[in-house]
């Protein structure tokens, strides 16, 4: 997360905003289990604790966890549609964008093996079309975001099972 | 179904470098028997190829035939004033190739001759000048005299495969490479490599370009490559995904899938003055186009019914059809040369199968089942196809008889093989 040290500030009263109108729990199945322990707090507390009631170091804790760990966003199968629990973290990601109009972001789409390949990457492609989409109606503008799609050329599993598919079917949001 | 589970790669000879192995895994009932007989070879030394041995095995590659045992052979004529057809009826040969190698200075000339057992009459007898190093093509091509001869249907053995290998590291360091091969997967050679993923190998109709997809620059873009000199041209750097090349007939066109107008569509370039006709509009993906031989129809695969199906864009009209209804899942579909059948990827249940079908019937017939196979891609003749497979999670090539009677795998002992692309006939 440090890379977007910087931008804390920056975001911090967007992310107040997003935050306060977001009532969607937070899904942390799909994180790395390297995301920080505020993350499981918050997620805890969104539907318990009023967001007002957060103080602002909590909220930003929780924003920057979101941001940091949240590159990867997972799809079902032969769906293009954006997960609900991926939400929060697009907005953020959104904010961040809005808010350093020089930041630019590369969405990698990605399918899994099954189905033929260029096929898959037209798929791909829809799956970070509607990531790019999402977070230009967040905020972020179109100059700012650019995408490809690898269909099933970079799996990160290479496991032929449900849950290696379910790992492959994916946009990854990539800073340069 | 009889299970010849010949693995081939004890009867190569070690100096013979295949990457690929072939493996049969289906054949027919009852393929017919044919004696080949170890030629003779006349010179000094010993020749970097057994003709007999790499002729028997395209010969069984197809699945029609069987060698006879060498063991149960009573003589081993190398030309006709030795040939005893008592000898060959006694264990059941119903065909008998010969032949003998004699070296011409420092070149070569092999002569061969093809005799039916039973009918005691020789049907081909012919005499093929070259060199040690040109001994695999003469074999190929004696392979094609002897296939059509009893077949009646043109040989496949001297053309070339083009394909993908993949090594995976991680999912950011891998090396791909497109490669060039006989048609028994002999003689590999990478044609052009890179780390970043290449795609969708197509032949030109005339042998002598490959054009492919490339991630070279970051994202997929279109190449033609010249097979002779190397030479590769950029021809579609669209903004978007730029995919699933195929020539048409006449060469001067190519048909693609690009978002460069923001949605999957098919478009056609001419690649003399570089003028672009944009094919299909609507906000489904279109994808996968390949041309009829005629050049007048381009079948696709389209998501413009929800699910992939196949549809075919007629060039004359404009107007395009939907051919496939049953399942859920059908795509990357080809024509077949000389038969009214095309072929395509049939998702049955959760598998992946290689299935074709008449479209005026709409009878489909499955003719694969590891579950993972893809890429579709006939042989000129029309008799075989080619198709991307998995075998124990690794990527390989099988080739099935379009009758779906004969199914051989071709494991690859270096990485993922991929894509698979049937050249035309090179000849």
């Amino acid at each position: 997360m440090n890379q977007f040290g910087i931008a804390k500030s920056a975001i911090l009263a967007a992310s107040i905003a997003v935050l306060a109108g977001c009532s969607s729990t937070m899904k942390d199945d799909m994180m790395d289990s390297s995301s920080s322990d505020s993350m499981s707090d918050s997620s805890a507390s969104t539907s318990s604790v009023s967001s007002t009631a957060l103080t602002a170091e909590q909220i930003q804790a929780r924003q920057d966890a979101a941001f940091a760990s949240d590159t990867l966003f997972f799809f079902d199968y032969d769906q293009a549609s954006i997960k609900a629990d991926a939400r929060l973290s697009l907005q953020a990601h959104a904010a961040y964008l809005a808010a350093n109009p020089a930041a630019m972001v590369r969405l990698e789409g990605h399918a899994d093996e099954r189905g033929t390949r260029a096929y898959n990457v037209s798929l791909g492609e829809r799956r970070a079309n509607a990531v790019k989409r999402y977070l230009i109606v967040q905020g972020a503008a179109s100059a700012q975001i650019e995408s490809v799609s690898y269909g099933e050329e970079r799996p990160l599993s290479l496991s032929q099972s449900e849950e290696g598919y379910a790992r492959n079917r994916r946009v990854e949001l990539i800073y340069k | 179904m009889l299970r010849l589970l010949l693995l081939l790669a004890a009867m190569l000879s070690a100096q013979v470098r295949a990457e690929l192995v072939i493996e049969i895994t289906d054949g027919v009932e009852d393929p017919i028997p044919v004696a080949f007989v170890p030629f003779r070879w006349q010179g000094s030394g010993a020749l970097p190829l057994e003709l007999a041995d790499l002729i028997e095995n395209n010969m069984e590659r197809t699945g029609l035939f069987v060698g006879t045992p060498r063991e149960n052979m009573l003589s081993r004529p190398s030309q006709g004033n030795q040939v005893v057809f008592r000898d060959w009826r006694l264990i059941e040969s119903e065909y008998l190739v010969i032949g003998r190698v004699i070296p011409q200075g420092e070149q070569l000339v092999v002569e061969y001759e093809l005799y039916d057992v039973f009918g005691q009459a020789s049907l081909l007898s012919e005499r093929i000048p070259g060199s040690a190093a040109q001994l695999r093509d003469i074999g190929h091509f004696i392979s094609d005299r002897v296939y059509e001869q009893l077949t009646g249907q043109r040989g496949i053995f001297s053309t070339k495969l083009a394909y993908v290998t993949v090594e995976h590291r991680t999912d950011k360091d891998q090396s791909y490479r497109l490669m060039y091969a006989d048609a028994d997967g002999a003689r590999p050679i990478a044609i052009f490599q890179s780390s970043q993923p290449i795609m969708s190998p197509a032949w030109s109709p005339e042998g002598q370009r490959i054009a492919y997809v490339s991630y070279e620059s970051g994202r997929p873009e279109i190449y033609i490559q010249e097979l002779a000199s190397g030479t590769k041209t950029k021809v579609a750097d669209y903004e978007g995904q730029n995919t699933a090349p195929s020539f048409s007939p006449d060469g001067r066109r190519l048909v693609f899938s690009s978002s460069r107008d923001g949605n999957p569509e098919i478009y056609i370039k001419n690649l003399r003055n570089n003028r672009l006709v944009r094919i299909t509009k609507n906000a489904a993906i279109d994808t996968e186009p390949r041309f009829s031989a005629d050049g007048d129809r381009i079948l696709f695969t389209s998501t413009r019914a929800g699910n992939p199906h196949v549809y075919e864009y007629d060039v004359n009209t404009g107007r395009s059809q939907r051919l496939t209804f049953e399942g859920r899942y059908n795509s990357n579909p080809t024509y077949i040369p000389g038969d009214d059948q095309i072929a395509f990827v049939h998702q049955f249940e959760r598998d992946y199968q290689i299935a074709v079908m008449q479209p005026q019937s709409g009878a489909l017939q499955v003719l694969t089942a590891s579950g993972f196979d893809e890429n579709p891609s006939p042989a000129p003749n029309g008799q075989m196809m080619v198709y991307a497979t998995s075998n124990g999670g690794k990527g390989v090539l099988g080739i099935v008889s379009v009758d779906g009677r004969v199914n051989t795998l071709i494991p690859s002992t270096t990485g993922d093989v991929r894509e698979p692309a049937w050249s035309p006939f090179l000849n």
